[in-house]
């Protein structure tokens, strides 16, 4: 099949609006007697709120209003309430906000309420929140025999025990993550205002799921949700970040106190410590072989930090450790521990990065013991079709061997060189590693209209994140058999487009595309249904596409406009609906990267020179967009691989809670990227797409760990691997 | 204390009523609306309140208004009129160089600034040029890409230009 419009490389439609600052992001809104809040954050990790004064802040100027956590219905166990209730649980936690005339009128008027807080033993650690006797954040625990258990996810497939006992060797290992931020630059902003002749709330947010925000507020503030309106603004870099509610129900609560509408747009030290970062994780795995390198058993024992709330992602940790590959039996016990650290949300990928970092650099010291070259090791266990995923459904494609060896044959792999490097205390070294991901559908919705001129609306409640309203364009294009040019797309909010889930998981290309592509195929059958009188034929007879409409075996033909003006004249308008839940199978993509990397032997300091990343996209539809997507998530691995970690001190708060000494890759860092896009267009997604924006942040910290231990034989099993933890494990500089 | 402060901006005069201590960033966003230089950090870390000050890249969340007066202030909004884009813009666009859109402005600024002095840049030119600025959605290397197409077409422009 030819396209004419999927698979083609057009700059995004959005991006004239981007270059020039014209996109308005929530901090560029300003609203009519608008005022101003301030959240006052707790300096404990851990304490009981004993007493909350708010008088004094009250009658300060230009104050409005003040809420504290009894201003919110009681979260309940293991609900995050907006505002601390009874105690806090992390350095950061709100625990009152304030709405003022201005800015800084709000700012001291939150330093001016008073808490007494009761400090209480701070859990720091996931190891020491699981003993028996230690402080509990929340008084349950899933797990009988430890304490601070969010959530248990256990697989188990055949019998470990017995496949270990029939290994010929078994590898045992323990990796750890470290807590991160997401590293979206635009901080979280949320406006409100409530009409007064009505009741009814507007919430303007950067946010990306305006859907889950609306029922989520609704249940917070007690209100149906017929009375909020709930607006998705464009938003400045999310992955992950901007999932869960965040001052949302402040500024909703503010604005209903004080009659008008209230900005409150966070400081970047508030979003590095209280707005949902990723998680640290320690992850205990353990092996089994066969002589010939084929993979047996695989037990693991992991540990997802989930902070003060529920939220890690240790299912999804749990469904992936087994990376690409053939295991005959599993035995996968994955914990969701509480902790005081900020509460942990979601992150690109969410645990696959962890999960594939410990496994696949497991795999690398399987394949370094057993001589066994590491791509061949990869090739011989990848998952082939109907092969066990995801704790128990068939691989739908054999596809993960093509990868490794796409990625293998691009980096040249065979004829690799790695070592010192003359003249220098360089040594170059290369990794390889892979991995796998799932991207469900999801709750996907779209409306097309057909105009009476022959254009096109698209119109979905997805949040347009980077690329995925191009790609509708380019899917309706394609459908309809009309340049792009002619089709406009539109991100409705909670009242004006249908429900839609968020924009995680890979999901809006692969699952609102082929909502889009059905609703195109609606509208052609509606003008089918006008046009079969006209053309007298039936109206499955009538085509529609490369810019006509035409009977199947008729000489008479009318262009697309004149057929678009005949139906919506004679119909009163063509408006094409899909709607769908799910796409069978889910997509699965597999990612394979190849580091090169070099490392200075005396400093520590790696450098990556070239990354190679192989993915299976089922199909490209903007393949300019596609590399984006992948080169933006291979970065973003790099830092995690190298140089990004929150550290805390020991009373449980983050100390660099910001990007000053948050080190994200800067384009200093930045190797040269090779992608290599795998299209088997089998996919259930439109036209064969699959989910494209998180499988390739998934291997890299991997292939960077696999590729410094080539250089220089020290394998890190902590990430990042910063300069002090690889001259530690090189014997250079002396453990603690 | 709000005193009578002209500024020079896109090559318009403002006179307006600001504290000196006032950060540009404020001063442009609130006092003069010009909303397309964005916020990010407030710390003068990730480079996305980047504005030019006599034709050098400066974060304006970290410049105090009173130190702007006097000399030419160039926003994004100053690059191109209303409707058009400047090359350098078209070249974001075609390159694949925006995702998000919130890093954009201060990161076409910080090149136009490279490319004003470094008509052809080297790569290293370009990245440290680049380092200020931080990018979470590209990886940078289709950023760098703009830029360098951009070179090679308007340096020929200008090779064409010198011959005449």
């Amino acid at each position: 099949m030819t396209f004419t419009a999927v698979g083609k490389r057009i700059p995004l439609l959005d991006a004239p609006g981007k270059v020039t600052g014209s996109t308005q992001f929530g901090a560029d809104i300003k609203l009519p007697n608008m005022v101003f809040a301030a959240v006052l954050r707790s300096p404990h990790a851990h304490a009981r709120i004993v007493r909350v004064r708010t008088d004094r802040a009250e009658k300060m100027p230009g104050v409005l209003a003040v809420i504290t956590g009894k201003d919110f219905a009681p979260a309940g166990g293991e609900g995050v309430p907006p505002l601390a209730q009874e105690k806090v649980r992390y350095c950061g936690e709100a625990v009152a906000a304030v709405a003022a005339e201005r800015i800084s009128q709000a700012v001291a008027a939150a330093e001016a309420i008073e808490v007494e807080y009761a400090p209480l033993p701070v859990v720091a650690d996931v190891r020491d929140a699981i003993k028996r006797g230690a402080p509990r954040v929340h008084a349950e625990s899933e797990d009988k025999t430890m304490p601070n258990i969010a959530d248990v996810a256990t697989i188990k497939r055949g019998s470990v025990a017995k496949g270990l006992a029939a290994s010929y060797r078994v590898f045992e290992s323990t990796f750890e993550t470290p807590w991160v931020h997401q590293g979206f630059l635009e901080p979280h902003v949320s406006l409100a205002s409530i009409d007064p002749g009505n009741g009814r709330i507007t919430i303007w947010t950067s946010t990306q799921a305006q859907f889950n925000q609306r029922s989520e507020l609704a249940r917070i503030l007690g209100l149906p949700m017929s009375r909020l309106r709930v607006i998705g603004l464009p938003v400045g870099g999310a992955f992950g970040g901007k999932n869960a509610l965040c001052v949302e129900p402040m500024v909703a609560e503010l604005a209903r106190r004080c009659g008008r509408p209230v900005k409150l747009v966070v400081s970047n030290k508030d979003d590095f410590k209280a707005t949902r970062p990723c998680g640290a994780a320690v992850m205990e795995l353990k092996a089994g072989v066969k002589r010939d390198g084929t993979f047996v058993a695989l037990h693991a024992r992991l540990l997802f930090d989930t902070g003060a709330y529920p939220g890690a992602q240790n299912g999804n940790g749990a469904s992936l450790v087994q990376g690409p590959y053939r295991w005959a039996h599993l035995d996968i016990r994955s914990y969701s521990v509480y902790t005081n650290k900020p509460s942990a949300g979601a992150r690109r990928a969410l645990a696959a990065p962890h999960v594939h970092f410990a496994i696949e650099s497991l795999l690398d010291m399987i394949a370094a013991e057993l001589k066994v070259d590491p791509v061949r090791l990869r090739l011989k266990n990848a998952l082939r079709a109907g092969d066990p995923v995801l704790g128990g459904m068939g691989m739908p494609f054999t596809v993960a061997a093509k990868v490794v060896s796409a990625a293998a044959e691009r980096a040249n792999w065979s004829s690799r060189k790695s070592g010192p490097v003359k003249g220098t205390s360089n040594s170059r070294g290369w990794g390889i590693a892979a991995g796998h991901w799932a991207t469900w559908a999801g709750g996907s919705s779209a409306t097309v209209s057909v105009n009476e001129d022959g254009t096109v609306s698209v119109l979905t409640g997805a949040i347009n994140l980077t690329g995925s309203h191009t790609s509708f364009a380019q899917i309706a294009a394609e459908s309809f058999g009309i340049p792009v040019s002619r089709v406009s797309v539109y991100q409705g909010d909670t009242d004006t487009a249908p429900r839609n889930d968020g924009s995680w998981n890979s999901r809006i290309t692969f699952g609102v595309g082929e909502a889009v592509r059905r609703a195109c195929e609606d509208a052609k059958r509606q003008m089918a249904e006008v046009l079969a009188e006209e053309f007298g034929a039936r109206p499955e007879r009538i085509e529609i596409g490369g810019g006509f409409a035409r009977a199947a075996k008729g000489a008479k033909k009318l262009t697309f406009a004149e057929a678009a003006d005949r139906a919506t004249d004679y119909r009163g308008a063509i408006v094409g609906r899909a709607a769908l839940s799910d796409l069978d199978p889910p997509s699965i993509p597999v990612s394979a990267q190849v580091a090169e990397v070099e490392v200075d032997r005396e400093t520590g300091q790696v450098r990556v020179l070239r990354l190679v990343c192989a993915q299976d996209v089922g199909l490209a539809i903007n393949p300019m967009s596609v590399e984006g997507q992948i080169e933006g998530s291979a970065s973003h691995g790099i830092g995690y691989a190298l140089s990004e970690e929150y550290v805390f001190g020991s009373d449980g708060c983050l100390l660099n809670d910001g990007f000053r000494d948050f080190r994200m890759p800067t384009a200093l860092d930045h190797p040269e990227f090779d992608v290599v896009l795998i299209e088997d267009r089998k996919d259930s997604g439109p036209y064969g797409a699959k989910g494209v924006g998180e499988p390739g942040l998934i291997p890299t910290a991997a292939a960077i760990a696999n590729a410094i231990y080539d250089a220089v034989g020290a394998r890190c099993r902590q990430l990042p691997i910063t300069p002090e933890r690889l001259l530690r494990e090189m014997g250079r500089v002396s453990r603690r | 204390m709000p005193e009578t402060l002209q500024f020079d901006v896109n090559g318009q005069l403002h006179e307006l009523a600001a504290s000196p201590t006032a950060r540009l960033v404020d001063v442009l966003r609130n006092h003069l609306n010009l909303t397309g230089t964005k916020e990010g950090c407030g710390t003068g870390q990730c480079g996305a309140c980047t504005v030019l000050l006599d034709g050098r890249p400066v974060t304006s969340c970290m410049v105090f208004a009173g130190d702007a007066v006097g000399r030419k202030i160039t926003t994004i909004e100053g690059l191109a009129p209303p409707g058009k884009l400047h090359p350098l813009q078209q070249a974001f666009v075609d390159h694949g160089a925006v995702q998000c859109g919130f890093c954009t402005p201060g990161m076409i600024l910080t090149a136009k600034a490279l490319l004003d002095e470094h008509p052809s840049p080297t790569d290293e030119q370009i990245r440290h040029a680049l380092a200020g600025n931080l990018c979470r959605c590209t990886g940078y290397r289709k950023i760098h890409d703009a830029i360098k197409a951009y070179a090679r077409s308007s340096g020929g422009r200008r090779k064409r230009g010198g011959k005449r």
